[in-house]
């Protein structure tokens, strides 16, 4: 026993001996990741390199030098890099063949780009720089870079800028500007449309494209499209519907400029949605067409010189308004107003009024908006006539001979000055025989803080 | 009791001679070399019940042996077994002096088979597929052939998977309830303290359990039976791993009644035989028993085994065209070394309670408890918004390039309208020459690991701008395992009883109970801080993991992506009737089964809400099996062996929830498999000659099988994607069949000079049109019953994959009297095929996605489908082996030796093909006519490859 107890000993001395012995574990050590510094120079200003909407070869062996902006991180960019000078005044996409391209150049990275043999056109209102594509129609165009390319061609400097750096910060307005097109911009004080929040940002039943696009509106009811692809990681969220700044890069397709967030990150709406304290669609309207007249709760619609022709509810394409026009009534001292419900102001500060309006048929202006405190609703003309009427100083100067595509704003009318109860009268003269310039008003709107 | 037995012996109206002149013999058996007697060694007369064990002076003494011409067998582990003719004269006693014992030094060669048995087909946590381990200890000359000679190009005995085959450690049944099938790994490199095995093939009588229809292996690790000693021994080799040590200690049974046993070995490799496949296996073992008395004895075994290995990838023809065939794509460099991004570890240890009962001389009882507990798991790459970071991801590869079609229809309507006709290609070939020449996978061949810390981190930047260093961030990609964490616990009691000179009784009952937590579980976060926790496949909802914990953000250590248990308990009960004459041996056995299984899910997926948080349907299945069989003794040398069996057998763990991930959902129409079998032998016994030859037969009803994958055009096309889709396949009511036949043959020339034949030949194939169900979760985001019914696959006659169904061995062996020996064996391989998708040959394959009828494609000709869908058959090849070994005394005065054993496989460096499966992506006759057609498919086969030429040398020491 005591020698085998002995052998166990020197046994287990040797066991322990081969369990430590050249241990391969699995345990590596992060790599150092340092970054390498590119040794091409600048040569060219982006503004140097010339673009048309006809490709054509750039030949001279140029660097250039770009920020990137864009960031296919969040899926919502696929296969394309935008860049802009650092001030921002010259921007541009490389379409590359390559995906998670956001890994080596991501927002903030300056790039220098080789130039000798790339190709450079201007499509959608952007410039583009990369490889040459030829469609089925041999119709040459600016293409994707090849991956085996697109590691020569794009030089990854170690130099990264902050985004803040790189940002302008645009009114919708600004944004919707060839010169903005791949730029990275915020805009501030927006939110989704009423449309948008009730939906995810990519909606399949919403497609354009393998997209959706949805739309951000501003205080003045400015409106940008909002682009999500239904590759974004984010595409199944639900559309945000607070009010606050977006930030992201611009795009055009077609004549129609699209914002592109590049992931929810970039999407800060965390204000309180700006809701008005009194909206009108006319969507609640059952019968629409000629003599459908506007009956809503509370509102007056009256002919005030006994004539026959009235507010009529109207739709277009799924969307109903109000419209007045004197052209064939045969009256001539036409005189329809449409008034509001009661709209009160008592509870609410920096009020103002936004409604949108098309004309159709004009002849001239036969449209003014006025408002009383002191009518008592009751929708006769003798009390219309009795209460005291002020007319708003706004501009409705649009005289179309066909109707616009979208109703134009009426543009922010304050009612910041006034208290109380009141009431805001649409207010059609005109004559079959004079003005008879066709009316078409919605989306009316109170908004206040 | 007797009364019963002799009931059934009259209901089967058997009539058996009893022999009656009967004698005495005895003898004494020395070690050759140093004449000291050896104790328990084990000497039976052939054809008789009589056996008995040598006392500590060696010496036998056996009662009642027949008179006439006998056969004597000697045999003991370690010793080459003797086959004494002698001639037994009534009322004499027959001494046969000294019998001198040979030390057979060839068991060499059974502690070092390197079982390529794991498996890397499946991604889950699967057991071993391969036969090989199955036999690590048999003295068949066809079943040594299977192992050693046939195992390294995965030859599977009878055609069986290891499902059908029944591994025991002193009882305790170690095929794991999930896919029954062992998990090796469990006792790997412990091939000393495992060496004591037995090994009945096919549906032959075990004396512990009913089994299956492939055979039994019991090991026994009772402290008391190892010779005791000490056994170091280091090798090496270039196969799954290169260096091994090893040692073992064995005490024997002191005075005071107690024995011990001690094991322990390493196992390593920086890079196995293919190309970043690391190796690191660590192994304990311990066995002590105490004998308290004679009825009484108490073992306690416990077995550590610890075994990480990288594994290697499978690769289809052009990949391994560019790269070689030990490319394996799953490694990178990361920090100099190459990093696997596969690891399969196991660590699950055993503990064994034993009690030995002998209640009386003629009846045993053996009762164990054993608990078995630790992990399986299997790490691979995880990502989100990223690309795929294999380098053989089919965009990587130039056969992507050359593979292209415009399949824009108005477009071919008005280039080529004769695509759509019968025999077209339903689209216009478009290769991309330069894309191919420009493919990633010549730039990029192995994971790059750098790349992904890269991904996971943002740039950290001086006050000038200069990126000085990088800043976790969110993972893009994380290194996860699948994970299986068991708890199981077995109690079980064997009976064997001598109930009469000529009747045994053996009966058993266990109870098996386990707790199987899978999970996915977050090793690495490649320097990212996160991950986020969503299958971003899916949107909102439906993307969640876990409904009850949305969005979480996970680390490392952290349990994510899905979550359940697995609780299963199956109660068996047995008992064998076991009947030995002069001329005849027979034995009649039955079984009784019962397995219930439940899923308890731990995450509430956002895909299946209703139907994946809490317990599932609870499924029980009632099982029974029936076994039979005779041997017939020709004359003393000849025998005739018969085998039946008909059985059912319950459904696998894995089969009952085919979608376990992510649902409780099980399939109504499960049921039972049925196992008919029979196998017939000709057995010739001589000194000199020793062959049989065995025809087979089993069939296989009712099976069920379940994968998953990714198939490309299964669906309908409601998404513009093509009806691509996550699937998990169910293939229910299968039918295998096998048949075929085995020989084996060994003969002794010269005392010095052994010549060995064996062959196999079977028919493994499916024996009818089973049924295939997908279940799509896409179907399930969109309110649509997630299983498909796809009716039909036209599996009949296809063969079964996985074994090369012919192969012939032919070996001679010389055998110097001055320790050393060398043996040589050219082997013949033959018919092994191609795993075949059940998928591709449902009458899905020819429906148009995009047609809104469901009508099949214009294009689609019969005749080009069989070409399609001809199985593929793998090249026959010839292996031929070596191996030989020489061993010294170190002294005269003991046994203790010293000696190596060395073994070249493969000589000449044959490549072969040793599996393969379909990839299933191009899932309908327009992708895969295309995709062929191309001349480069991007979905070609996923071959794996046998090992070259291999050596193993092996150094022992005998103490």
């Amino acid at each position: 026993m005591k020698t085998n107890f002995l052998k166990s000993i020197l046994f287990s001395a040797l066991v322990g001996g081969f369990a430590t012995s050249c241990v391969t574990d699995d345990d590596y050590s992060v790599p150092a990741l340092q970054c390498v510094e590119t040794t091409l120079q600048k040569t060219k200003e982006v503004s140097q390199i010339p673009a048309s909407t006809t490709v054509t070869q750039y030949l001279n062996d140029d660097v250039i030098e770009a920020y990137v902006t864009s960031s296919d991180e969040g899926g919502n960019f696929f296969k394309s890099i935008s860049m802009q000078t650092l001030d921002g005044s010259k921007a541009f996409s490389v379409p590359v063949d390559v995906t998670s391209s956001f890994i080596n150049f991501e927002p903030g990275r300056k790039v220098l780009i080789k130039m000798k043999d790339l190709y450079t056109d201007i499509s959608n209102g952007g410039m583009r720089i990369g490889g040459i594509f030829v469609n089925s129609s041999n119709v040459p165009a600016v293409g994707r870079l090849s991956e085996s390319l697109y590691k020569t061609v794009l030089n990854r400097s170690c130099t990264v800028v902050p985004e803040s750096s790189l940002v302008k910060t645009v009114t919708i307005a600004q944004a919707k500007n060839d010169a903005v097109i791949n730029t990275l911009i915020e805009i501030d004080a927006v939110q989704f449309s009423d449309a948008a929040i009730t939906t995810t940002y990519y909606n399949p039943n919403n497609d354009l494209g393998g997209a959706t696009n949805h739309l951000l509106v501003d205080a003045d009811g400015n409106t940008l499209i909002f682009r999500t692809s239904s590759f974004a990681n984010f595409a199944g969220k639900p559309v945000a519907p607070g009010r606050g700044k977006v930030r992201g890069v611009m795009t055009k397709f077609g004549s129609d400029y699209q914002f592109v967030a590049r992931t929810e990150n970039d999407i800060q709406l965390t204000g309180p949605r700006l809701t008005p304290l009194f909206s009108q669609n006319f969507e609640s309207i059952a019968s629409t067409g000629n003599n459908q007249f506007i009956a809503l709760p509370g509102w007056s619609n009256v002919s005030i010189n006994s004539g026959a022709e009235r507010w009529e509810a109207r739709i277009f394409s799924g969307n109903k308004y109000a419209q007045m026009s004197a052209f064939g009534t045969s009256e001539n001292n036409v005189d329809s107003r449409l008034i509001t419900s009661a709209i009160n102001l008592d509870n609410s500060t920096s009020e103002f009024l936004r409604f949108g309006y098309k004309t159709g048929f004009a002849n001239g202006v036969a449209l003014t908006v006025w408002y009383s405190t002191n009518y008592n609703g009751s929708g006769t003309a003798a009390a219309i006539n009795a209460a005291t009427w002020t007319q708003f100083n706004v501009p409705l100067n649009v005289q179309d001979t066909s109707y616009a595509t979208n109703f134009y704003s009426s543009g922010n009318i304050d009612l910041s000055g006034i208290n109380g109860t009141v009431y805001v009268a649409f207010r059609y003269v005109g004559s079959s025989t004079g003005i008879t310039t066709t009316y078409q008003v919605d989306n009316i709107e109170v908004y206040g803080e | 009791m007797k009364k019963f037995v002799f009931s059934i012996l009259l209901v089967l109206q058997i009539h058996v001679v009893f022999g009656q002149n009967t004698s005495r013999i005895t003898g004494k058996i020395v070690d050759s070399n140093t004449q000291t007697p050896l104790k328990g060694v084990v000497v039976s007369v052939q054809n008789t019940p009589l056996a008995k064990i040598t006392n500590g002076d060696g010496v036998f003494t056996i009662d009642g042996v027949p008179t006439g011409e006998q056969f004597l067998m000697v045999r003991s582990s370690g010793y080459v077994q003797q086959l004494l003719p002698i001639t037994v004269k009534e009322g004499e006693v027959l001494d046969l002096g000294l019998i001198l014992f040979e030390e057979d030094i060839t068991t060499e060669q059974q502690l070092s088979l390197v079982t390529i048995i794991e498996s890397d087909l499946g991604d889950d946590n699967s057991g071993s597929e391969n036969t090989a381990g199955l036999l690590q200890a048999t003295r068949d000359v066809f079943q040594q052939a299977s192992a050693f000679n046939w195992g390294q190009a995965r030859f599977r005995i009878r055609g069986l998977d290891n499902e059908y085959g029944t591994t025991m450690i002193n009882g305790v049944v170690m095929n794991k309830l999930y896919d029954n099938r062992p998990q090796w790994s469990n006792w790997g490199g412990l091939n000393d303290a495992t060496r004591n095995q037995e090994f009945t093939m096919g549906s032959s009588p075990s004396d512990y359990t009913f089994g299956g229809i492939l055979g039994t292996q019991q090991i026994y690790t009772r402290a008391s039976i190892y010779r005791p000693g000490t056994r170091i021994s280091f090798s090496g080799t270039n196969t799954n791993y290169s260096w091994r040590m090893m040692g073992t200690y064995a005490s024997g049974m002191d005075k005071d009644g107690w024995a011990y046993v001690i094991s322990a070995s390493r196992r390593l490799a920086q890079e196995g035989y293919f190309e970043g496949t690391d190796y690191s296996a660590n192994s304990v073992f311990a066995s002590i028993e105490k004998k308290f008395n004679n009825e009484h004895s108490l073992n306690f075994t416990s077995i550590y085994a610890q075994n990480s290995r990288g594994k290697n990838s499978p690769n289809t023809d052009e990949v391994n065209s560019i790269a070689g065939i030990k490319y394996n794509s799953y490694w990178g460099y990361q920090d100099g070394e190459k990093r696997n991004s596969r690891d399969r570890d196991v660590e699950e240890p055993i503990l064994m309670l034993s009690h030995y009962w002998n209640i009386s001389p003629k009846t045993r009882l053996n009762t164990n408890v054993a608990y078995q507990f630790g992990s399986i798991s299997n790490s691979r790459l995880d990502f989100q918004d990223v690309t795929n970071p294999d380098p053989t991801y089919y965009r990587n590869l130039p056969s992507y390039f050359t593979s292209l079609y415009n399949n824009n229809e108005d477009e071919v309507l008005q280039q080529d309208p004769s695509a759509y006709e019968p025999g077209g290609l339903g689209g216009i070939f478009t290769p991309d020459l330069v894309g191919a020449s420009n493919a990633n996978f010549f730039n990029q061949r192995q994971i790059n690991w750098d790349a992904m810390y890269l991904a996971n981190s943002t740039p950290i930047v001086d006050e000038n701008n200069q990126e000085i260093g990088r800043e976790k961030a969110r993972s893009k990609y994380v290194l996860y395992q699948d994970r299986t964490d068991d708890k199981t616990w077995t109690f079980n009691s064997i009976l064997n009883s001598q109930l009469s000179d000529n009747i045994v009784l053996n009966g058993g009952a266990s109870l098996v109970s386990l707790k199987s937590n899978n999970y996915q579980f977050l090793e690495d976060l490649l320097g990212g801080l996160y991950y986020d926790d969503i299958d971003n496949f899916q949107t909102g909802d439906a993307a969640q993991s876990d409904l009850n914990n949305p969005d979480r953000k996970v680390v490392e250590g952290d349990k994510f992506g899905y979550n359940y248990n697995l609780n299963a308990n199956v109660l068996r009960a047995f008992y064998q009737f076991k009947f030995t004459y002069t001329k005849i041996d027979f034995y009649l056995a039955q079984e009784f089964s019962r397995s219930e299984y439940q899923r308890e899910g731990l995450y509430k997926n956002g895909i299946y809400a209703d139907n994946s948080f809490g317990e599932s349907e609870k499924m029980a299945f009632d099982n029974f099996g029936f076994k039979g069989g005779l041997t017939y003794k020709l004359t003393g040398r000849h025998f005739i062996n018969f085998n039946g069996v008909y059985m059912t057998k319950a459904p696998n763990l894995r089969s009952t929830f085919p979608n376990a991930r992510l649902s409780n959902f099980v399939f109504d129409d499960l049921e039972s498999e049925t196992i008919s079998s029979a196998d017939v032998s000709y057995i010739l016994r001589a000194p000199k000659l020793k062959a049989r030859i065995t025809g087979f037969y089993s069939k296989i009803q009712n099976v069920t099988e379940t994968s998953f994958f990714f198939a490309e055009g299964a669906f309908e096309d409601t998404d513009g994607d093509g009806g691509d889709a996550f699937v998990a396949e169910l293939v229910t009511g299968m039918d295998k069949l096998q048949i075929g036949g085995e020989f084996g043959l060994e003969y002794q020339v010269t005392p010095t000079i052994k010549v060995t034949g064996a062959a196999a030949y079977g028919q493994y194939t499916y024996a009818n049109n089973p049924n295939v169900y997908l279940n799509v979760d896409a179907n399930a985001v969109n309110d649509l019953p997630p299983l498909v019914d796809l009716g039909e696959s036209k599996l009949k006659n296809y063969k079964i994959a996985g074994t090369p169904q012919q192969a012939y061995s032919l070996g001679v062996e010389y055998r110097d009297p001055k320790f050393w020996w060398i043996g040589a064996n050219v082997n013949y391989l033959a018919d092994n095929y191609l795993d075949v998708s059940a998928l591709l040959r449902t009458d899905n394959f020819y429906r148009n996605p995009e047609d809104i009828n469901g009508f099949a494609f214009p294009e689609a000709t019969e005749e080009r489908a069989r070409e399609l869908l001809k199985q593929e058959k793998f090249d026959s090849f010839t292996l031929v082996n070596l191996v030989g070994g020489k061993s010294w005394r170190i002294s005269n005065k003991n046994r203790n030796t010293f000696g190596f054993f060395a073994s070249i496989n493969n000589i000449f460096d044959i490549t072969y093909k040793s599996g393969g499966f379909e990839q299933a992506r191009n899932a309908n006759y327009r992708e895969l006519n295309q995709d062929v057609s191309s001349g480069t498919p991007s979905f070609a086969p996923k071959y794996f490859y046998g090992f070259g030429r291999t050596y193993f040398v092996n150094f022992y020491i005998n103490l």
